[in-house]
């Protein structure tokens, strides 16, 4: 790998340049741009799962099974985004099939975060406290807000278009229902809180 | 924080939007992290030799029976181009199950299961027969290679 990518990358915290170079790179055989790829979209995969209503341990499975899916596909997805749509699609729909064997046998959790790990610092206190008003907003907004927001935020903008088909919405309109969807939660952020989001 | 994220742009989206919406992906990166060890554990499966390499895909698997009356097994089947696979599981000791599998035709091709916690490799006999003894326990990607593909598909290696 070349220094270049060697700095630990947030998940998916990386600029689209990259994403479109290791891509590339992947198409054209590349072991370690597909690595990279992997670290790169496996976070929103996990989102999209999870959002789905999976457990943690089915939806690790979708997420991996997506990508082997991917081994005999590659070929034929042209951009980045479509890349990106492809896996988000694969992963909804391994989800849902996963879902549907195991509804009989047990209810998944609706969407319910996990705990966090114990109390921390003061400065995680005030992180902790942050993201409890966020979550409090989240839950005011209606499920479908919530669960696009949630997915959208690990999505580049480049892709919005073949990420609206993937989620089933139209085309194009990916970008007017995230604005109306932020624009829901920034007023319940703003209205709830100490001044922190005007 | 140092998140690239989505840009601004048409629809109104500005600085206090993109600060909201680095805040929602901390929010799920915090409550619903990612597992540590998913994507070590996915690039360890999609890490065919074969790679370059066309790899059909064996992607219809269904649960044939499970659990009748006190038999601790499960059988599925595989279906593919050249051949159908039949797969059961059973238990065997603590984190580990044993797999027992037939290829139909009868074909003699070397068989691997792939875990997180490493391979294990057999090939099956002149009946199409062949039994792994000793498979950690998870999910696994099976691979069977014949002379001109390779196979593979995700299994669930589960203590039944």
């Amino acid at each position: 790998m070349s220094p270049a990518h060697a700095e630990p990358t947030r998940a998916g915290g990386v600029d689209y340049a990259e994403l479109a170079l290791m891509f590339h790179a992947a198409r054209e055989g590349s072991r370690s741009a597909f690595d990279e790829l992997i670290g790169i979209l496996t976070p929103v995969l996990w989102q999209v799962a999870r959002a789905q209503g999976l457990d943690r341990e089915h939806s690790a499975d979708v997420v991996q099974t997506a990508w082997l899916k991917l081994l005999g596909s590659l070929e034929q997805i042209h951009s980045p985004g479509a890349l990106t749509g492809w896996l988000i699609t694969v992963t909804r729909r391994e989800a849902w099939r996963v879902r549907a064997a195991h509804r009989a046998e047990q209810p998944f959790d609706d969407l319910s975060p996990e705990p966090d790990p114990g109390p921390g610092p003061e400065s995680r206190l005030m992180a902790e406290d942050r993201r409890i008003r966020l979550w409090a907003a989240l839950r005011e907004l209606p499920e479908q807000c919530r669960t696009l927001l949630r997915i959208v935020a690990f999505v580049h903008r480049p892709d919005y278009g073949e990420v609206s088909a993937a989620l089933g919405m139209k085309k194009g309109s990916i970008g007017p229902t995230r604005g109306r969807c932020l624009a829901k939660l920034r007023r319940l952020l703003i209205d709830s809180d100490d001044g922190e989001w005007r | 924080m140092n998140v690239t994220g989505p840009q601004g742009g048409s629809e109104g989206f500005d600085r206090l939007d993109g600060k909201i919406l680095r805040n929602v992906r901390e929010f799920w990166e915090t409550v619903d992290p990612v597992p540590a060890t998913l994507v070590e554990r996915i690039r360890f499966a999609v890490q065919l030799d074969e790679a370059e390499t066309a790899v059909p895909r064996m992607d219809e698997f269904s649960l044939l029976s499970a659990n009748r009356g006190d038999e601790l097994s499960r059988i599925y089947t595989f279906g593919c181009c050249a051949f159908t696979m039949m797969m059961k599981v059973s238990a065997r000791s603590e984190g580990a199950v044993r797999v027992d599998g037939w290829l139909c035709p009868p074909v003699r091709l070397p068989i691997e299961m792939r875990t997180a916690a490493g391979v294990v490799a057999t090939t099956a006999d002149a009946d199409g027969r062949f039994a792994l003894h000793d498979v950690p326990a998870g999910t696994a990607q099976l691979v069977v290679r014949s002379t001109d593909q390779v196979y593979t598909v995700m299994v669930p290696a589960e203590d039944p």
